[in-house]
């Protein structure tokens, strides 16, 4: 069992160095302070002698430092110190807050004495095994083998899975030095980003129709009258998004702010909420516990018949006429209304698109009835009501990404729900953001490696950072079984030894003869890892300055206060040794058009390389046609990489037609270092040499699409995809899935975490929640080892019996390692308008194998969605 | 220093014992704790099952609760071997946690932070860092007197359970 019993802190003294840094997990992106300072030069309890500025000889309420708050790191020059990373309470976005997940990141640094200790910290080469090489060999390796094929087989023979986001694996920094490495100088198409196969995004739907997924700002949560969460669990997974912004408005407290938005508008005592799932989440408990069982309306939908429900909602709503006329008339495509109409039956009674509604999503009619009152209805003194729409994985992952994202933003549109002060339609989000990259070479809807790579086709060459396709693929098991096979020869051929030359060739005739060439860069030992031909070991957040934004578009730095393990080494260090590598030996050739192609990677630091980028942003700012004042004369001057200043050039309106939702233009990182942890609202505006951020979207009346109107995408509910009907036939269990609160993505670093691992087993073993009367059937109680399988794998977790989903809909954790892994059950089938996966619907049979391990003996089961 | 107060809290629900307790542990004592008081909590004979006991612990400014599972459960004290202790303050932002007798959960009434009472406080659900410290108990079958003798993990808002100056 994990020490998780600590019974002191050490107390940062008042000479701490102090840092900022945001969480480096969820999309929320708490702001944490990080006090440094040297072993045993501990400060004091009165408050001028601690950095907290906190009297200690009384309990500490405001700023206290957790256990898990506190580590210690060993900088490059051998010297060890403390460090507490603390959530801000001056920060807007958490004010002191933290969840599980941030306020663990103490356990989270690197260090030899703790679980993190096998943090990748050296190069390998296949030869016999994993051995640990140099720098100059691993690049030489991999360089040569992308110039190589690249070559002779031109750039789709190099494929990439990359990470596309922000905080830890990620950032802006992250995303251009790749994107710039494989877009601009590879110039692939078989790239993929780390949990889908597409390099799109999730909710094109909305960007389709002008509405990018980011538009709203936290504060509307404190302002909306209806807050509606559909497929997603914020309590758990958008945590102080939750706690800081919407319980508030659902307990009555933020009356003040909503008044002030709305001038002589009546606002309800307490805010609603809607959660629309399949399973009974902890957010609805919370919800329900904080605001009354009257103001939470929770709609257990039956899994793939969202579109069906929202229509039905927006059917009513038509009924009632409490759809926005004014606003659909103004601002939305009119070719696009008669046919959205059709759609969702208003040649129809509402009585018969009801009854069908109820039969098909399972959710009574009066809830159908009553969550188009809640979204829509005038309220007293005929104000209609602000909105507020939010979404997650249960709608992008379903059945028809493009179909169920389309059906739920038509809403917001129908409603007038867009640009105002309480209202939006956003993702709720999984990661932070930050994407900046050079435009990809390809087309929609991308290209399925995966699938290629199965087939025995696609790259030869698959280099995957910062992410993990064996867990996060469809039919995952797919993938590891392309690695191990394919990979095979590869390694055979570098087990052969000899000079990188040498070694270089026999790579590129193994992959001619059916192989791939695995490459890695991450920070721990991955199954992926295990796997690759070579590995590099890269920095992460706290070990080098890097930018993200969170759900609101807040854009901070994240500042370095650590070295990386070993010799690792930022992401964009890595490439650009890479693609030097690879320019010199065009130079060398003479080929000066492929030297330039593999040119500009000369940056000397993280603060070069976001500037880099920031100018890519600024210039198509200035380049879009319509945004002719781009080229007013009020630029400002950013710190250049060699210490001078740059020009760039001004910025457009607002109203200007289309735009970069994450844009970076007008940012650098000393400016961003000075705004702290409250960061500023992405895209920022310069007005008079002063910059200003952007709060929310839309608050002109302009939409992201060339002529500024929003647009309906009429969708219909579709059929269940026949990959997933086949499983359905043979297989009795609808399998859910999704996250879990002290989970991150994949666990690759929260099972490091000693309270997790003794929270969850000390084990890699995930759980999959059961109905106590399929747990009955299958003779199963809360710790037994049960198999799950199907057509496309066999796999285990742990039975955590609870009624919180409904008979024969189990929920298991997505993503998780190893034993329980719920991507291997999925089936391959993606929506063909997006590549967007259907993670969240398959089919498996269950079966008990054991009773509960040992290890699981000190582990509580009790119910994780119950409040009591 | 420590003053012992005994007072039953009004509890919600019956206690409805059925779960059968895990593997017997033995309590591990943390290293590093600063020596802390041995203080009276109570007679083991006039705890009620589901009736959470409030008392201070280490010093005045430390609301804990003693509480009787109804059945046996690791480091439980009393005749029964079911009367275990916790701080009161949730290790998240240090709100008074209540006792829910039907789930045998202690409860955060701020953010919803869930510990287990039967599995040395550990977290089921929310946002602590920390399992719930526990207050070691030792039980005198003489006097049938219940002390608390020390704690296992971090006081919410302190940096040493028994140390503020």
């Amino acid at each position: 069992m994990a020490d998780t019993t600590k019974v002191s802190v050490p107390i940062p003294p008042a000479d701490a160095q102090k840092f900022h840094t945001g969480c480096k997990y969820c999309i929320v992106g708490c702001g944490y302070n990080v006090y440094k300072w040297p072993l045993g030069k501990d400060g004091g309890r009165a408050a001028n002698r601690n950095a907290l500025g906190a009297d200690l000889t009384k309990p500490n309420t405001q700023s206290w430092i957790s256990p898990s708050m506190h580590g210690v790191v060993k900088d490059a020059d051998g010297s060890s110190y403390n460090v507490a990373i603390v959530p801000d309470n001056d920060c807007v976005v958490n004010s002191g807050l933290h969840s599980v997940r941030g306020g663990t990141m103490g356990l989270s640094v690197y260090r030899e004495d703790a679980p993190t200790r096998d943090r990748l910290k050296h190069p390998t080469i296949v030869h016999h095994g994993s051995q640990e090489a140099t720098w100059d060999d691993a690049v030489a390796l991999v360089g040569g083998v992308t110039k190589a094929l690249l070559d002779k087989h031109g750039p789709d023979s190099i494929g990439v899975k990359f990470a596309d986001h922000g905080g830890q694996g990620g950032g802006y920094e992250f995303t251009w030095a790749t994107g710039k490495f494989f877009y601009a100088s590879v110039r692939t198409t078989m790239a993929t980003v780390h949990n889908r196969p597409t390099v799109f995004g999730e909710p094109m739907a909305s960007r389709d129709m002008g509405i990018p997924e980011l538009n709203i700002a936290y504060e509307d949560a404190e302002i909306a009258d209806t807050i509606v969460i559909f497929g997603a669990n914020p309590y758990a997974d958008q945590t102080n998004y939750f706690f800081n912004h919407m319980i508030p408005n659902l307990q009555g407290s933020t009356a003040d702010k909503k008044r002030a938005a709305y001038p002589g508008k009546t606002p309800l005592a307490q805010g609603r909420m809607i959660v629309v799932d399949p399973r009974r989440t902890i957010t609805v408990a919370a919800a329900r516990t904080a605001a009354g069982n009257e103001n939470v309306l929770f709609l257990q939908v039956t899994p793939g018949t969202d579109v069906t429900l929202w229509n039905a909602v927006a059917r009513v709503v038509l009924e009632h006429h409490w759809d926005d006329a004014s606003f659909v008339r103004d601002h939305v495509e009119e070719s696009s209304v008669g046919s959205y109409h059709d759609s969702v039956g208003l040649n129809r009674a509402a009585g018969s698109v009801l009854a069908d509604a109820e039969r098909v999503t399972g959710v009574p009619r009066a809830d159908i009835v009553r969550a188009a009152e809640w979204i829509a209805k005038p309220m007293s003194g005929g104000h209609k009501p602000a909105t507020l729409f939010h979404y997650e994985k249960g709608a992008i992952w379903s059945i028809q990404n493009y179909d169920v994202i389309a059906s739920y933003v038509n809403l917001a549109v129908l409603t007038g729900n867009l640009g105002k002060p309480g209202t939006g339609c956003a993702r709720l989000g999984g990661h932070q953001e930050g994407y900046v990259r050079p435009d990809y070479p390809g087309k929609r809807p991308g290209v399925y490696v995966e699938k290629l790579l199965a087939e025995g086709k696609g790259p030869m060459l698959w280099w995957v950072l910062a992410c993990n396709p064996i867990q996060t693929a469809p039919a995952a098991r797919t993938v590891l079984d392309v690695i191990q096979q394919r990979g095979k020869k590869v390694s055979d051929a570098l087990d052969q030894g000899g000079s990188i030359d040498d070694r270089v060739k026999r790579v590129v005739a193994s992959v001619e003869d059916g192989g791939l060439f695995v490459v890695a860069e991450d920070i721990y030992p991955t199954q992926v890892v295990q796997h690759a031909h070579v590995v590099f070991p890269a920095a992460t957040q706290f070990e080098l300055n890097m930018t993200s934004i969170n759900g609101e578009r807040r854009m901070r730095l994240y500042q370095k206060f650590m070295d990386p393990p070993g010799t690792a080494k930022p992401d964009w260090q890595i490439m650009a040794l890479v693609a030097n590598f690879i320019r010199d030996a065009y130079v060398r050739e003479g080929n000066h058009e492929m030297a330039e192609r593999f040119a500009g990677y000369d940056w000397k630091s993280d603060a070069d390389v976001f500037l880099d980028a920031s100018r890519v942003s600024a210039q198509a700012r200035s380049t879009n046609p319509a945004t002719e004042q781009a080229k007013a004369p009020n630029a400002i001057t950013t710190t250049g990489p060699a210490g001078g200043t740059s020009p760039v050039s001004s910025l457009p309106p607002t109203s200007k037609p289309t735009f970069d939702p994450e844009d970076i233009s007008f940012l650098d990182h000393e400016y961003l270092r000075g705004l702290g942890n409250n960061g500023i609202q992405v895209p920022v505006n310069v007005s008079n040499g002063k910059r200003s951020g952007t709060v929310r979207f839309f608050t002109d009346g302009k939409f992201n699409r060339p002529n500024g109107k929003a647009t309906f995408i009429p969708a219909h509910q579709p059929e269940l995809p026949a990959e997933i009907a086949a499983q359905k036939r043979k297989y009795k269990y609808l399998i859910n899935n999704g996250r879990f609160n002290m989970m991150w993505q994949t666990g690759y670093e929260s099972w490091r975490k000693p309270i997790v691992a003794d929270r969850w087993g000390d084990r890699e073993d995930t759980f999959l929640e059961l109905n106590p009367s399929d747990a009955k059937t299958l003779g199963v109680q809360s710790g037994d080892v049960l198999r799950v399988h199907n057509d496309y794998a066999s796999t285990q977790a742990i039975a955590y019996v609870t009624d919180a989903v409904k008979p024969g809909q189990p929920f298991m954790l997505f993503a998780q390692p190893k034993k329980g892994t719920a991507g291997f059950l999925v089936t391959p089938h993606v929506d063909p308008k997006t590549n967007i996966p259907s993670y969240k619907l398959t089919y498996a049979n269950i079966e008990r194998v054991a009773g509960k391990p040992s290890s699981f003996a000190h582990v509580t089961f009790k119910d994780l969605e119950n409040l009591g | 220093m420590a003053v012992s107060r005994l007072r039953f809290l009004s509890a919600s629900g019956a206690a409805t014992a059925s779960l059968v307790a895990g593997a017997a542990q033995t309590p591990t004592i943390a290293e590093g704790a600063t020596a802390l008081p041995r203080v009276a909590v109570g007679k083991a004979k006039a705890f009620q099952v589901g009736k959470p006991v409030a008392f201070h612990y280490p010093d005045a400014q430390a609301p804990a609760l003693a509480v009787k599972i109804g059945h046996k459960v690791d480091g439980g004290v009393g005749p029964e071997g079911d009367i275990v202790a916790y701080s009161q303050l949730c290790v998240h932002r240090g709100c008074p946690v209540s006792y829910n007798a039907g789930a045998r959960t202690f409860v955060c009434p701020c953010h919803y932070s869930v510990y287990d009472p039967e599995r040395s406080g550990q977290l089921v659900i929310g946002h602590a860092t920390t399992n719930l410290p526990r207050i070691t108990l030792a039980y005198d079958p003489g006097s049938d007197e219940i002390r608390a003798t020390g704690v296992q993990g971090l006081i919410f808002g302190r940096f040493d359970n028994g140390k503020l100056s």
